[in-house]
């Protein structure tokens, strides 16, 4: 009788311990299954991993070939929505476009000047620029263009003067994230 | 007969901790509302995208402004609130697009849209290290003046991001403790005199 009450209660034991190691890999496993969506949106959301595109380099990326043609910068009188100390930054890309399905492949398209501490300037719309046969980004996507066409592409930016020469022009685009380019040339002060 | 009691006394203590529990979870809303970021007039408030500091606030009973070359101007039968802040964004540019007056009696009360093309109406973008001086305007009942509260986001009503919520404690008052308030805000930029 205790023999088979030893038996029963070893048993027991046993089946407790496989359990609880069964429970610490299953754990795991099921919030892994149920974060699965929103880990692989907040992966894709974000610009985490920079391609390096040397001075004068061109880069393949979401369908076109980038190369950021002249990246300029002029310090700014204060007055109006200019702020004091503010330097104006134009950055202009010329982009041959090889799938022309431009709205699926710059989707969300940001261009922005980054600097070491990884703040983020955005295109700004309180310099205006003179005309010209350049556009935005975001503009572009619905220029129709063709495969083979190039695009001209300018943004302008509000940046400190104390920042400005150490800043670096990013592309991001949805479809491309986490992936974004990074050029490394810095902006040229306009005589 | 005590084993049954204590038995009953530990459901009914179980039913009351669930009750509780039920009746204080925080909505759906309250948990995923906007990340409140207090402070007053004359301080910095430090959002995660943006630092807002409330200078001043002035009242009006009637707003002038250029438009297409003629003079225009706005009155009302309440109260113009001007609030001029600094901004300053953090991390990103960040457009502080969304403010609103909250009055003491929680009356909120959103920027006007009454002054369409007015001067410095555009949503105010501020770079990182460029502070730059933003107006908001409110139309306000003259009962909603004191022991207000100025709210300021980059979107209407932020998810999970935070709020500035500051209380707007230095109104301009009169020596004789009245509230200060002009006949007329010009909202013109100030021009400078040819030296």
């Amino acid at each position: 009788m205790t023999g088979r009450g030893d038996d029963r209660s070893a048993g027991e034991k046993r089946w407790r311990r496989r359990c609880m190691v069964l429970l610490v890999m299953l754990l795991p496993l099921v919030l892994a299954f149920n974060t699965r969506e929103n880990i692989e949106r907040w992966w894709k959301s974000r610009d985490l991993l920079a391609r390096e595109v040397a001075a004068g380099e061109q880069a393949d990326f979401g369908g076109a070939r980038w190369q950021l043609h002249a990246l300029r910068m002029a310090p700014l009188p204060a007055g109006g929505n200019i702020p004091d100390n503010a330097m104006g930054v134009v950055a202009d890309f010329r982009v041959q476009v090889q799938d022309a399905d431009l709205p699926g492949n710059w989707r969300g398209c940001t261009i922005a000047l980054q600097d070491g501490q990884g703040r983020r300037w955005l295109p700004t719309y309180v310099l205006r620029l003179p005309r010209s046969d350049t556009q935005e980004c975001v503009s572009a996507i619905f220029s129709g263009a063709k495969a083979g066409a190039m695009l001209r592409i300018r943004q302008a930016f509000l940046v400190p003067r104390d920042a400005a020469g150490a800043l670096r022009v990013t592309v991001s685009l949805l479809q491309q994230r986490p992936h974004y380019l990074r050029f490394a040339q810095h902006p040229r002060l306009m005589q | 007969m005590k084993r049954r009691l204590a038995t009953l006394l530990l459901l009914v203590a179980a039913a009351a901790v669930l009750f509780a529990m039920q009746r204080s979870t925080p909505r759906y809303d309250e948990l995923t509302g906007p990340l409140v970021v207090s402070g007053r007039m004359g301080q910095a408030v430090r959002t995660r995208l943006f630092d807002a500091n409330v200078e001043r606030v002035e009242f009006a009973r009637r707003l002038v402004y250029q438009r297409f070359d003629r003079e225009t101007e706005r009155t009302t039968s309440g109260l113009w609130a001007i609030v001029t802040v600094e901004l300053s964004a953090r991390s990103r540019s960040v457009n502080v697009g969304q403010a609103s007056w909250v009055g003491p009696r929680g009356f909120q009360y959103l920027q006007t849209d009454r002054l369409a093309l007015a001067p410095g109406q555009s949503p105010p973008a501020a770079e990182p290290g460029l502070p730059r001086r933003a107006r908001y305007i409110f139309e306000i009942r003259p009962d909603q003046v004191g022991g207000a509260v100025l709210r300021l986001s980059e979107r209407f009503a932020p998810r999970l991001d935070s709020e500035a919520r500051i209380k707007l404690d230095a109104l301009p008052r009169k020596p004789d403790g009245a509230l200060d308030i002009m006949d007329t805000f010009d909202m013109n930029p100030v021009r400078k005199e040819p030296s």
